[in-house]
C-alpha cells in the first residue's frame, strides 16, 4: 500500500512537471516537487478522511495556483492554467488507474 | 580505559578494580553531574525521533542564519565583538540607511513571515493527526482447528450449593513460526507528514530565493 502511494506521488510529480514545462517553456523540477509535496499529502489525507474526490481536487487546484505563483514568477492567469491543466490530467489518471 | 585494566588475570587477582559496565545508549553515557548536557542530549534525541521537527528546525536554521561578518572586522576586533558590531550595524537603520532584520533578510517579506508561521503551526498538527494505517505485515494465517487441552476443571461440591466451575478452554500457545506470522496490531504511521514538511521546506526556500532575486533587481 505504501509503495503504491509513493508511486502515485512520483507519477503526479512527473506528469505535472511535464505539463508545467510544456506550458511555461522550461523545466521546473524542483518547483514541481515543492508544490506537489506540499499539496499531495494534504489531499491524500483528506481523501482518506472524507472520500470526496472532486471537491478536494478543486481545493488542490486553488492551493497549487497560489504555490506556483509563490515559487515561480508568473502571472495569475498562467498559474491558474498550469494548475488546472496539470491537476485535470492527474485526476483523470487517478480515476482510470486507481479506481 | 587501558587494555591492562581489563585483563582477566589482573581482575582475578583483585588488584584492579572491575571496570564499569559499558553504557548502552548515548543518553546513558552522559555524565549525571552535568545536567545541562543531559537535557541537551534528551532534547536532541526527541528531535531526532521526529522527522517533522527535524525539517522544521532545518527550515528555521536556514531562515535565521545571519550573513557572515566581514573578515576584516573579525581580524581587527575578534570574533564576538565583530559579530556584535556587525549585528548592530545591520539592525540599525542609521548605519546604512537600509533597514534589514538582524536575523536575515528573508524575514522582511510579509509572505515569508506568513509561510513560516503557517509551516510551524501546521506541521505539528499534521504530524499528530491520526494518519494511521493498520496494515498487517504478513497475510493472516488461516486459523488452525481449535484444539482443546485438558485444562478443565474441577467440580466442587459443597453441601449447600453445587457449583460447576466454568469450563475454560485454553488455546494452545502458538508455535514460534506461527507466532511470527501473526500480524502486528501496532498501527504504523504513514509518512505523509514527512512529505508535507519536505514540501513546505522546499517551498519556503524557493520563495526566499525568489524574494532575494526580486530585491536584487
Amino acid at each position: 500500500m505504501t509503495a503504491s502511494l509513493f508511486a502515485a506521488l512520483a507519477i503526479t510529480i512527473v506528469v505535472e512537471a511535464l505539463i508545467a514545462a510544456a506550458i511555461l517553456r522550461r523545466f521546473l523540477w524542483i518547483e514541481s516537487v515543492a508544490v506537489q509535496c506540499t499539496t499531495w499529502p494534504v489531499a491524500q489525507w483528506l481523501l482518506w478522511r472524507t472520500g470526496k474526490f472532486w471537491p478536494i481536487e478543486l481545493g488542490v487546484i486553488v492551493a497549487e495556483t497560489l504555490l506556483w505563483r509563490i515559487v515561480v514568477p508568473m502571472s495569475w492567469r498562467r498559474a491558474v492554467v498550469v494548475s488546472s491543466v496539470a491537476n485535470a490530467v492527474t485526476a483523470v489518471i487517478a480515476l482510470v488507474f486507481w479506481r | 580505559m587501558s587494555q591492562a585494566s581489563t585483563c582477566p588475570a589482573r581482575l582475578a587477582r583483585g588488584n584492579v578494580r572491575r571496570p564499569a559496565p559499558q553504557p548502552k545508549s548515548s543518553t546513558e553515557s552522559m555524565d549525571t553531574s552535568r545536567p545541562r548536557s543531559v537535557v541537551i542530549a534528551a532534547s536532541s534525541a526527541t528531535i531526532s525521533s521526529s522527522p517533522v521537527l527535524k525539517n522544521a528546525l532545518f527550515a528555521m536554521l536556514l531562515l535565521s542564519t545571519p550573513p557572515s561578518p566581514p573578515s576584516s572586522r573579525t581580524a581587527k576586533y575578534g570574533s564576538s565583538r565583530a559579530i556584535f558590531s556587525h549585528r548592530a550595524a545591520y539592525s540599525s537603520s542609521s548605519f546604512t540607511g537600509i533597514r534589514i532584520s538582524p536575523i536575515g533578510p528573508v524575514y522582511n517579506s510579509a509572505i515569508m513571515k506568513a509561510m513560516v508561521v503557517l509551516a510551524l503551526a501546521f506541521l505539528p498538527v499534521v504530524s499528530l493527526a491520526d494518519v494511521v494505517i493498520e496494515e498487517p505485515r504478513h497475510p493472516r494465517p488461516t486459523p488452525p482447528p481449535t484444539t482443546t487441552t485438558a485444562a478443565t476443571t474441577t467440580t466442587t461440591t459443597t453441601p449447600a450449593t453445587t457449583t460447576v466451575a466454568p469450563t475454560t478452554t485454553h488455546a494452545p500457545a502458538p508455535a514460534p513460526a506461527q507466532a511470527a506470522a501473526i500480524p502486528e496490531k501496532k498501527p504504523r504511521r504513514y509518512p505523509l507528514a514527512m512529505i508535507l514538511s519536505l514540501g513546505v521546506v522546499l517551498t519556503v526556500v524557493l520563495a526566499a530565493r525568489r524574494g532575494r532575486a526580486r530585491r536584487a533587481q
